[in-house]
């Protein structure tokens, strides 16, 4: 069935089609002409505070330690919501509305893998090889789940959003993108990114109502040439610090180059994910709602640096804080630019079990997003 | 009844969001919009209230599949609990900074408390519940690298080595000869050194041997790491590194992405060290124990080690980042059980 005719895109009559400029031209206030089909900035905020936080998360680790992980279940469901919550766009919130009970049953088939996984590591390593190549062909699979399990439980607003990506797909991308990407020498890598976060994000719905994402491959290629430039510099800089630092330092002089090592290989790995990102969120867009995303390298190293000096002096306590700090900076970087938000419908869905969710998790599955 | 609570209504199966208030009867819950037109009413019963959370906004469905949201969380708890629902204990104890602070103290407790108590003795009863050939294809792939990579053929004769097995073996008899199988290495870039496999193969390095001056020193030694076999401290090794893993995911495993990910294995690296080190100190025990049932003193180790810890140019490096206790330590501790 076809969209409504006021779901249908719109083409934007602005002198400047580039969306990041579009942006950048509306200042940071609610607008009050809901009716006007102009597009306007709507109000994103993050209301968490790491305080706040504390105490849910500290009640959290003592329940489930005190419940042998079975509270882990209820745990997660509260902290995705109090992130979700906290979470206001144009005046109403997200929540997460997933049954604990669901995701408590994945969490145990996933432990019961893992806790196989482990002992057979110890005892017969070749069987644990097994478990994993049992496994591995499963990660598309699982992709797939995750995503559903989670849009299927996330509402805004009393619609639920929807993942709606075939699975085919998913092995076609997952697979397929990484034998291309390892035959091409790694030349393929930013064309096969581009590719799955179109994937990702361009099958998902709010209600009835399907994301459009067309990231270029271009955009990506740009972003990782200039990573490449900036590996060229870092090691020529590092050369300079270790012919500079070893007869000044000696020994502890090595330990320098390393955190230096240690710290260009962040900055960089910091360009590609602000960069990718950025490009990614001005390049999907629901009917009528455009994203945009300000995200700098030197915000994200920042943010990065002290979440770890935070986590190691606290010996862990600073979690929430780190959680909080990490949320509000995606927020505060992200600006929704809507023509309407009252005139989405309710779509159909079919319900997902919690599994996919929690072996992502458990094998270490990066969806990013 | 007790005041209104100002808030969003969305309508059932789209996102229209208007302003309106929320007021309760008593028994009915009722939305009115600014105009004070009734939007919705249903009995408080039939309304899904989600449970607190902190000043998280709070959402309640109607039957009709319309929603309200409120941050008016008192309000609505306040018009619960006069029908006779209180608010939830977790949220409450969420809540109250000072209840979160005890659950902190308690939490940090609990884990170190666990950490230092509860994970050793719980690997050590795993341990010796786990089959004895637990570890063996682990074992013999062990030796298998170490050759391979460091371990040279030892240079000694077939004599000297079976003279060196009968001295073991008549010094202690209550050792079945299954139990352990003396092996012996060139140490090449390891020097003097002695180590336990968890199968029962003992290594000792050619270095080893000439350091030592007497019997006595060598049979400590091997004391010392038969004591590593039978009290199985490399698999209770291997289940308290995993143990800590799962508690360092469980307490910061939410905070870290893909960047810092490398710190959650953080507090394995630690402990692994720590717990090593208690592994070393009960091997020394086994030791002092067995080098007295055999009427040989105990102050032999002490000899062994003194003679290491100047082979290896005693103690380098921190404390808490190494594997055996400092020497010093041992060797008086070995002074102390001969007396």
């Amino acid at each position: 069935m076809p969209a409504p005719d006021h779901l249908q895109p719109k083409e934007y009559n602005m002198e400047n089609p580039e969306k990041e400029g579009l942006v950048s031209r509306f200042p940071k206030r609610k607008f009050f002409s809901e009716k006007s089909n102009r597009p306007t900035v709507r109000n994103l905020l993050f209301t968490g505070t790491g305080s706040e936080f504390f105490g849910i998360w500290i009640i959290n680790l003592l329940l489930t330690v005190c419940t042998f992980g079975i509270y882990s279940a209820w745990a997660k469901v509260r902290t995705i919501n109090y992130f979700y919550g906290n979470t206001s766009l144009d005046g109403s919130s997200f929540s997460f509305v997933a049954n604990p009970v669901a995701i408590l049953k994945g969490r145990i088939i996933a432990f019961a893998l893992f806790g196989l996984y482990t002992y057979f590591q110890a005892v017969e390593p070749v069987v644990s090889l097994l478990i994993m190549l049992a496994v591995f062909p499963l990660i598309p699979l699982l992709v797939v789940r995750s995503m559903r399990f989670r849009m299927q439980n996330t509402e805004y607003r009393g619609l639920k959003f929807n993942f709606i990506g075939r699975v085919g797909h998913a092995y076609s991308i997952f697979f397929g993108g990484v034998i291309l990407t390892y035959i091409s020498f790694g030349i393929l890598f930013p064309w096969w990114d581009c590719q799955k976060k179109q994937y990702l994000l361009g099958n998902l719905k709010y209600g009835s109502t399907r994301f459009e994402s067309f990231p270029r491959t271009g955009a990506f290629y740009r972003c990782a040439g200039i990573c490449i430039l900036m590996g060229f510099g870092m090691t020529f800089l590092m050369i300079l610090l270790a012919m500079a630092a070893k007869p000044l330092l000696g020994e502890s002089g090595f330990i320098a180059v390393i955190l230096f090592l240690y710290l260009s290989m962040g900055i960089m790995w910091a360009y590609w994910h602000v960069c990718t990102t950025n490009h990614v969120m001005e390049s999907t867009n629901l009917p009528g709602v455009s994203f945009g995303s300000r995200m700098t390298t030197s915000g994200f190293v920042a943010l990065w640096v002290v979440n770890i000096i935070l986590l190691v002096f606290t010996l862990g306590l600073a979690t929430p804080w780190v959680m909080v700090r990490n949320a509000r900076y995606r927020v505060n970087c992200t600006t929704v630019l809507a023509e309407d938000l009252d005139s989405f419908i309710e779509g159909q869905i079919e319900r997902t079990s919690a599994l996919g969710e929690e072996l992502g998790e458990t094998i270490d599955l990066d969806i990013g997003i | 009844m007790i005041g209104e609570a100002k808030g969003k209504y969305v309508t059932a199966g789209s996102s229209r969001a208007v302003d309106a208030r929320m007021v309760f009867s008593g028994k009915e819950l009722s939305v009115v919009d600014e105009s004070g037109e009734k939007l919705v009413t249903a009995p408080l019963a039939e309304v899904k209230i989600s449970s607190r959370l902190g000043s998280v906004p709070r959402i309640l469905s109607f039957p009709d599949q319309s929603g309200f949201e409120t941050r008016e969380n008192d309000i609505v708890d306040e018009w619960l609990r006069s029908t006779g629902k209180p608010r939830s204990l977790v949220s409450l104890l969420e809540g109250k900074l000072r209840y979160a602070l005890v659950g902190a103290v308690l939490t940090v407790l609990l884990a170190w408390g666990f950490v230092s108590y509860g994970i050793p003795p719980l690997a050590k009863v795993v341990a010796h519940q786990l089959p004895d050939d637990f570890l063996d294809s682990t074992s013999e792939f062990s030796l298998e690298v170490l050759d391979r990579l460091v371990l040279e053929p030892s240079e000694f004769t077939e004599d000297r080595k079976n003279e060196i097995g009968q001295l073991v073996g008549r010094s202690f008899p209550q050792l079945s000869a299954s139990s352990y199988q003396l092996v012996f290495r060139r140490g090449a870039d390891l020097g003097a050194n002695a180590f336990a496999l968890p199968d029962g193969v003992i290594v000792f390095t050619d270095e080893l041997i000439e350091l030592l001056e007497s019997d006595a020193e060598m049979l400590a030694v091997f004391a010392h790491e038969y004591g590593h076999v039978v009290e199985r401290h490399s698999l209770r090794q291997i289940l308290q590194d995993s143990a800590i893993t799962v508690l360092s995911f469980l307490i910061i495993g939410e905070a870290t992405d893909t960047l810092q990910e490398s710190l959650n294995a953080l507090p394995a690296v630690f402990m692994h060290d720590a717990y090593s080190r208690e592994f070393e100190l009960e091997a020394d025990d086994y030791a002092f124990q067995m080098l007295s049932e055999a009427g040989l003193s105990p102050d032999s180790l002490g000899d062994a080690l003194r003679r290491l810890s100047e082979e290896h140019g005693g103690d380098e490096g921190l404390k808490y980042f190494s594997s055996h206790p400092p020497f010093e330590d041992r060797i008086r501790r070995a002074a102390e059980a001969s007396r």
